[in-house]
């Protein structure tokens, strides 16, 4: 169709239909993601009991470890919490729909948004229970998620008892940022986050690599992830209140 | 079928590769990139700028953080007109490499990291030889 007419006027038209059309970008989103989304779904009901037994186990798995943690530390812990702890915590299953295509992110696009009440910061966990990343945006029916080998992941994280520091994310070495010269952290020292207002520790990884520079304040911390890769995995999205 | 639309079936395949990924995080490259690379050295000027604007619109939407490949497919495909027919077989692969390198910086640039990713280089470059250094994947048997 293109050759029958003068091709500045194929170019002319092009930029004339894309100026004038600036919600065809959502539009086509929607479109795209919204088929993506209807393709699964045919997929889908022979999957749900069996996401419904992965997400229960999940839920006691996460309820164990936060269990073990709690009779580690219950003795030291009673007194500082002298009060109650009331929060209720849910996950829900949700399937990889889509990649960032750039070759520097590490972005996936999964099927649940808002209309799940999916909201941004929510910590998105494989089905061993093991951090794999977080929500930073949320759309109707689609959200974006940042893994931790992202290049802009930033994270909070716990090194046993010891320390706690920055989980920094990158196409590299994952790197554990800001943690004092002075603290004997050890190889295979487990890392771990605390989701707020909650005594639920999510484990992210182990101590890989430890380097101690006399000239440097901080120590050189490399982790290696649990969750190494989420392409074979299903992933849930913690919620909590 | 004509190059035009040979190229805008090609292209349209590899956008889909790079957004399901069919092999994870494990192969680092962009097919949609190359695919840019291999249109401009084999389709006419007019046609392969308007399909490197096509796509870079389109690889934008799935991006996060808008990249600006809307500018960068077109630049891509001028650069490699004004050199297309200059070269050698050397030149060209030498070309293809600064293409890349360029590719690579420009993303830098935009996210304001420093990476240099030589798995996606060497990747790029193996898979650009290996199955798109050949004008036949534009014949129907391919497409």
């Amino acid at each position: 169709m293109f050759s029958k007419i003068k091709p500045k006027l194929n170019l002319f038209l092009f930029l004339l239909i894309f100026i004038t059309t600036i919600s065809l970008k959502d539009f086509l989103k929607d479109f795209l993601f919204v088929l993506s989304k209807n393709i699964l779904n045919i997929y889908q009901e022979k999957n749900e009991k069996i996401l419904k037994l992965e997400k229960e186990n999940l839920l006691l798995s996460l309820k164990l470890k936060e269990s073990d943690y709690l009779r580690e530390e219950n003795e030291k812990l009673k007194k500082a919490l002298n009060f109650k702890t009331n929060y209720k915590i849910n996950c829900i299953g949700a399937q990889i729909i889509a990649y960032d295509p750039s070759f520097l992110r590490r972005i996936i696009i999964i099927n649940i948004g808002e209309d799940k009440k999916i909201k941004k910061g929510m910590y998105v966990v494989d089905e061993n229970g093991y951090l794999v990343g977080k929500i930073i945006e949320t759309k109707k029916n689609y959200s974006y998620v940042s893994l931790i080998n992202d290049i802009d992941f930033n994270l909070v994280v716990f090194v046993e008892e010891k320390a706690y520091g920055l989980l920094h994310g990158g196409l590299g070495e994952i790197k554990i940022l800001y943690i004092e010269s002075d603290k004997n952290i050890n190889i295979n020292d487990k890392v771990y986050f605390k989701i707020p207002n909650t005594d639920l520790i999510i484990y992210v990884g182990e101590i890989k690599n430890v380097n101690k520079n006399p000239q440097e304040p901080f120590l050189d911390l490399n982790v290696k992830l649990y969750s190494e890769n989420v392409m074979f995995h299903k992933i849930f999205i913690l919620k909590y209140e | 079928m004509n190059d035009f639309l040979k190229g805008f079936i090609l292209l349209f395949l590899f956008l889909l590769l790079d957004i399901i990924k069919p092999f994870g995080f494990y192969l680092y490259i962009e097919f949609l990139f190359l695919g840019i690379v291999f249109c401009a050295l084999n389709i006419d000027f007019k046609q392969t700028f308007i399909l490197a604007f096509i796509f870079g619109y389109i690889k934008n939407l799935f991006l996060f953080e808008n990249i600006i490949s809307i500018l960068e497919f077109p630049i891509i495909v001028i650069i490699i007109y004004y050199f297309k027919n200059r070269i050698n077989p050397f030149l060209k692969f030498i070309l293809i490499c600064v293409l890349i390198l360029f590719h690579i910086a420009l993303n830098n640039i935009y996210l304001g990291v420093s990476y240099f990713p030589l798995r996606f280089f060497i990747q790029s470059i193996s898979i650009y030889y290996l199955f798109l250094n050949n004008k036949k994947c534009l014949s129907k048997n391919c497409i």
